[in-house]
């Protein structure tokens, strides 16, 4: 949790709102324990000695004491992350090129390391080139660059070269990508910076690309040729459903002149094919409704033969 | 005859999407039959080791054939653009007629638009099947009224901005409940269109010549706006809202809101959306304050995209480099440009034209930058075939072509890149930059290519995909001198008179080339032909103008004193003495007429013309004219005359008169 | 309308005189290369002026279609008022109308007419019209400089 803390503060350093932190921290010294470390670790790792001063110390027990919960656990924690960022920064210090990937955490803490020290090296003047070399050629005198620069100028070429570092190759990272919140290309946004991407288009520079432009708008019938085009709703149901309707009459009489008509009221409707499936049922429904409405009629003719059984209920 | 071609075209296409569904039962029979072959031969195979690939099925879509058909059609140099008739009455030259007609065809749609809108009952019958909804007159009323739920979905689904904030403040004055989703809804609708109604639909005609491809520099996103509020409005502010909301800001340029707003993210540890990420490095950093701040904001956002387990993609690095290309002017920007070049590399990607934009913005941000990188780019999107979007990448062809003929004058790179936009069909995008596109191109053919290779490309490019301006036929006629390719010059005559609105610029520099020395007698005839078309359109201008009542605007042909004098010259070297003496008495009777002083080699080759044709007293009246306009070699003409000639007394003693 | 099949029996040619055009005393009466042709050339030097499938088996809409083009010929009639040289040719293909025809380049043979009027005239046809018939239409036009030129005979 403090970790976390810390580390988002890193971030807000990194992005550009760090002067304010760093004053209000200045101002509220001791009231704002957590603005307080900032500026002091930020000090310490300036120094890159390795070492956690004693300031540092107090401040860390003061967010320990701010943060509920194991309050020992926390501040080991938290002194534990710091030591293992200097230790990285005088590391990487020692060499030009750092071997070891510094693990994205690392490298936020190491961008604030670098704002601050290019400050500082600005103001004072002093030198800590080591340190900044470090951080890439950002943070190298001006005249240093520009020699750089001019002499490169000459060699470079297409895709070679030093890279940025910061990716990893895609092999090792074929992880599906993390589903998020919501679905983007679900939204309204989404579809609204599509609709604005087809408008802003030049006319057609032949037929077929007019024709590609009339398909995009919904104009033209679309390609291969397809009998059930702009079926929407047809599309939704099965061939079975169309023409084996039997289960729609499970409830009917089982034999005698009732049985024999929807019979043959399901194989002209099995074969018709104008109308779609739900007008299909209707009409058995309505043979059903208008059988059971005529019910006691039917059974003073044909006895057991109108009895609709209750059992098997149409599916 | 054209027009024939494409509906052979259309025919053809109309009768292959027909055949296929016969084509598809009898292949199926052949699969099974070959199927069945294959059975029985496998015993004999068996033995070999080769390893049968199933291919992955390749999605295709309702316009997956068109395309696919659409690849194999290049654009024909001989025809106008599509949306110009192929008629050679109806079709333009010139660049003003061109917009003219586009547009005048694109006000016709206007217009029968405004009939559909303001009528739509007359619309109404549809007999078509399936459905097309998209000739359905737009619904134009909404459908439901009052502060609800509803009325604001409606609006939201017609797109109208303004009436749907108005709602919002409406419903929210009544405290009524709103879901959630129609929140959200609104907070995108308003952050796409940054709280305006969306503008008006333009038709593909007027967007080529009035759409401008300028870059965004000003902030269009204005603080407190109706999104912004909404947000603040919003009960639970989900990760889906920061994300749009952020982006609104970053397109709209607002980039010290955007970037709080995503420092609020970070904070409460909302994740963000690639997309996001893609707006934020391309515009949230516009404002930082120093390159350096700026590139060091750049990788931060990039570390935490990858913090958040997100794979960047080609539209990742293209805002870096939009971004670099924005910092051109800092001195490693070049550095950062190739590291990043070499990070898609090293992930696979592979960069697109507009990539390439940036790279030479930012390698070619000085006039005095001489770098060989352009030749490396060009050569490689030439060999590696990079897919190029039609007039998408249009801004990369005007860019390269510019960098080029501003630092390397490249003929090479030049023509590399000419032949990649027209067979790309790129030159059908915003008619401006073509334009300039061409008149680079075509200026550095003419200042460093032989005449024949620019008559080669001029051939291919004139008159439908580009016109010559004043400039350009400057160089020509430059080039035209200095490679002697003066056989060229009737063939860009006739070309000429597509348009004549730019006619009188540009007779001068013709009739001064043509008069430069004396050719064989076939092209001085053509020549003659010329100089004597020119006069007689003088002439016959002028008597037009002499007989309108009052002075109006026609654009009448436009000769100067020295043009006139060149047109004597051309006469002189073609022998035509009748056709020499026609432009000398119009120009003697018309002293006003001709701007600037008349050159003196002309009149000596129309006085030997004279003396040849043995014509004393015109000979005499150009020496007299000569005296009088104080040109050289007077006397040494009338010395010619008094020797070479037979005179009468009374012209000798004029003649010596004239001497004293 | 007359279902297309297979023709046994020999053809009638019955009332094949009310489509050829009468002669004039002098001989002066200008006639285009359509207008020439007699209506039993139709198929052999000439073309249709519908084309469509609507009569061939099993296709319906044959009144449609055909109430259809007689609206778009009057419409194309009176938008192209007094430039419509030739018949007005009408495709159908897919779900794309395309119609053709001739026009002429001026009005009486004293002024030309600027291409710009065609231009518009032609957004607005294909716009509208795609609106009344619920299909892109496409129009595709070539213009007479001179009147003369579509004189094929006098008679």
């Amino acid at each position: 949790m403090s970790i976390r803390i810390l580390n988002n503060y890193c971030r807000l350093l990194v992005a550009g709102s760090w002067r304010r932190l760093a004053t209000s921290s200045i101002c509220q010294k001791g009231k704002d324990s957590a603005d307080n470390k900032i500026n002091k670790k930020e000090r310490n790792e300036d120094n890159s000695k390795g070492e956690i001063e004693e300031e540092l110390k107090s401040a860390v027990k003061s967010v320990a004491k701010s943060i509920s919960g194991d309050e020992k656990q926390t501040e080991r924690d938290l002194l534990q992350q710091l030591l293992k960022q200097t230790k990285v920064v005088s590391h990487s210090v020692s060499e030009v090129k750092p071997t070891t990937t510094p693990t994205s955490r690392d490298l936020l803490v190491n961008m604030t390391v670098k704002r601050f020290t290019e400050d500082q090296f600005e103001n004072k003047g002093k030198s800590r080139i080591k340190t900044t070399r470090n951080n890439n050629e950002n943070n190298r005198s001006g005249q240093q660059s520009r020699l750089v620069r001019e002499g490169a100028r000459t060699k470079y070429e297409l895709f070679e070269g030093p890279d940025l570092g910061i990716f990893d190759p895609p092999s090792k990272q074929s992880a599906p990508a993390v589903p998020g919140e919501y679905d983007r290309t679900k939204t309204l946004r989404h579809k609204l910076e599509e609709e604005i991407r087809a408008k802003s288009s030049t006319p057609p520079s032949n037929a077929f690309q007019e024709m590609i432009r009339w398909t995009e708008d919904e104009k033209l019938w679309t390609f291969p040729i397809n009998n059930e085009a702009g079926m929407k709703e047809e599309a939704k149901v099965g061939f079975h459903e169309h023409v084996f309707l039997d289960d729609q009459i499970a409830d009917f009489p089982r034999k005698g002149p009732i049985r024999h008509f929807i019979e043959l009221v399901v194989v002209g409707l099995s074969k018709n094919p104008y109308l779609s499936v739900s007008a299909k049922h209707e009409h058995i429904n309505w043979f059903r409704q208008y059988f059971k409405e005529k019910e006691p009629v039917l059974r003073e003719t044909l006895g057991d033969a109108s009895k609709f059984s209750e059992t098997a209920q149409k599916v | 005859m054209a027009t024939s071609m494409k509906s052979i075209r259309k025919v053809i296409l109309w009768n292959l999407s027909k055949k296929s569904r016969h084509f598809s039962t009898s292949q199926s029979h052949c699969n099974r039959h070959e199927t069945e072959q294959l059975k029985r031969e496998t015993p004999k195979l068996s033995g070999s080791t080769s390893e049968i690939v199933i291919p992955n099925r390749i999605p295709r879509g309702p316009t997956s054939i068109l395309k696919a058909l659409a690849s194999t059609v290049e654009r024909d140099p001989n025809a106008p653009a599509y949306y110009l008739v192929d008629d050679p009455y109806l079709y333009p030259t010139g660049f003003i007629p061109k917009k003219n007609y586009a547009l005048s065809k694109a006000a016709g749609k206007r217009a029968a638009k405004h009939i559909v809108e303001q009528h739509p009952e007359f619309f109404q019958n549809d007999t078509s099947h399936p459905k097309v909804e998209a000739f359905m007159p737009p619904k134009t009323e909404y459908q439901t009224t009052g502060a609800n739920e509803e009325a604001l979905k409606e609006r939201i689904e017609m797109r109208r901005v303004k009436d749907a904030i108005a709602l919002y403040t409406e419903i929210k004055l009544e405290e009524m409940e709103v879901s959630e989703e129609t929140l959200l809804d609104l907070l995108d609708l308003l952050c796409v269109y940054n709280n305006k109604d969306p503008p008006e639909e333009l038709y593909g005609e007027e967007t080529i010549y009035l759409s401008k491809h300028n870059r965004k520099a000003a902030k269009t996103w204005e603080d407190f706006t109706a999104a912004e509020k909404l947000f603040e409005d919003l009960p639970r502010k989900s990760a889906r809202a920061y994300n749009t909301i952020v982006t609104g800001m970053a397109k709209g340029l607002a980039s010290e809101n955007a970037m709080s707003k995503y420092n609020e993210m970070l904070e409460n540890r909302i994740p963000v959306d690639l997309e996001t990420f893609h707006h934020l490095i391309e515009y949230g950093t516009m404002t930082a304050d120093s390159h350096k701040e700026k590139w060091s904001l750049v990788t931060a956002m990039l570390h935490e995209l990858k913090n958040q387990g997100l794979q960047p993609t080609l539209e990742t690095f293209r805002c870096v480099l939009s971004a670099l290309g924005s910092m051109a002017s800092h001195q490693n920007s070049t550095h950062y440009v190739m590291k990043t070049l070499a990070e898609m590399k090293k992930l696979g990607i592979e960069p697109s034209l507009s990539c390439f934009a940036n790279v030479l913005d930012v390698f070619y941000n000085k006039p005095n930058d001489r770098s060989d990188m352009l030749k490396k780019v060009v050569d490689y999107i030439w060999e590696k075939k990079v897919p190029i979007n039609g007039s998408d990448d249009l801004h990369f062809f005007f860019l390269a072509m510019m960098k080029n003929s501003r630092t390397l004058k490249d003929v090479e790179i030049a023509t590399k890149l000419e032949v990649l936009a027209r067979k790309h069909d790129v030159i059908s995008g915003p008619v401006q930059y073509v334009s300039v596109f061409y008149s680079l191109y075509f200026k550095l053919l003419c200042m460093y290519d032989t005449i024949e290779h620019v008559m080669e490309v001029y051939n291919q490019i004139v008159p439908h995909i580009w016109m010559l301006n004043t400039e350009e036929y400057e160089e020509l006629f430059k080039a035209v001198e200095l490679y002697e390719g003066y056989q060229y010059i009737p063939q860009i005559w006739s070309d000429m008179q597509f348009d004549l609105m730019k006619l009188n610029d540009i007779v001068n520099l013709v009739i001064s080339s043509m008069a430069k020395v004396k050719h064989e007698e076939q092209l001085q005839n053509q020549f003659c032909d010329i100089a004597e078309s020119l006069i007689s359109r003088w002439i016959s201008d002028q008597q037009f103008i002499s007989t309108m009542r009052r002075p109006s605007r026609y654009l009448s042909l436009m000769l100067t004193a020295t043009g006139m004098g060149d047109l004597i010259t051309i006469s002189c070297n073609g022998n035509r003495f009748n056709q020499a003496w026609l432009i000398f008495s119009t120009m003697k009777d018309n002293p006003n007429s001709f701007e600037g002083v008349p050159s003196g080699p002309a009149f000596t080759s129309l006085v030997e013309l004279c003396i040849q044709n043995n014509k004393p007293e015109q000979a005499i009246d150009v020496v007299v004219y000569m005296c009088e306009h104080g040109l050289p070699d007077g006397k040494t003409s009338i010395e010619k005359i008094q020797t070479q000639m037979s005179l009468t007394d009374g012209q000798k003693e004029y003649l010596g008169r004239l001497v004293n | 309308m007359i279902k297309r099949g297979i023709q046994t029996t020999s053809c009638q040619c019955k009332n094949i005189r009310s489509g050829i055009p009468k002669t004039t005393p002098f001989k002066n009466k200008p006639l285009s290369y359509e207008e020439a042709q007699p209506p039993y050339r139709i198929g052999v030097t000439k073309a249709w002026n519908s084309w469509n499938t609507s009569n061939l088996k099993d296709e319906g809409k044959t009144g449609e279609t055909t109430i259809d083009d007689m609206f778009i010929r009057r419409f194309v009639k009176g938008t192209f008022h007094y430039l419509l040289a030739s018949e007005v040719i009408i495709k159908r293909r897919h779900n794309m109308i395309i119609i053709c025809g001739l026009l002429f380049g001026s009005y009486q043979q004293r002024m030309s007419h600027d291409p710009k009027k065609y231009y518009f005239l032609i957004g607005y046809s294909e716009e509208l019209l795609s609106h009344f018939l619920k299909c892109p239409v496409k129009m595709e036009f070539s213009v007479v400089t001179d009147k003369n030129d579509m004189v094929f005979k006098k008679i």
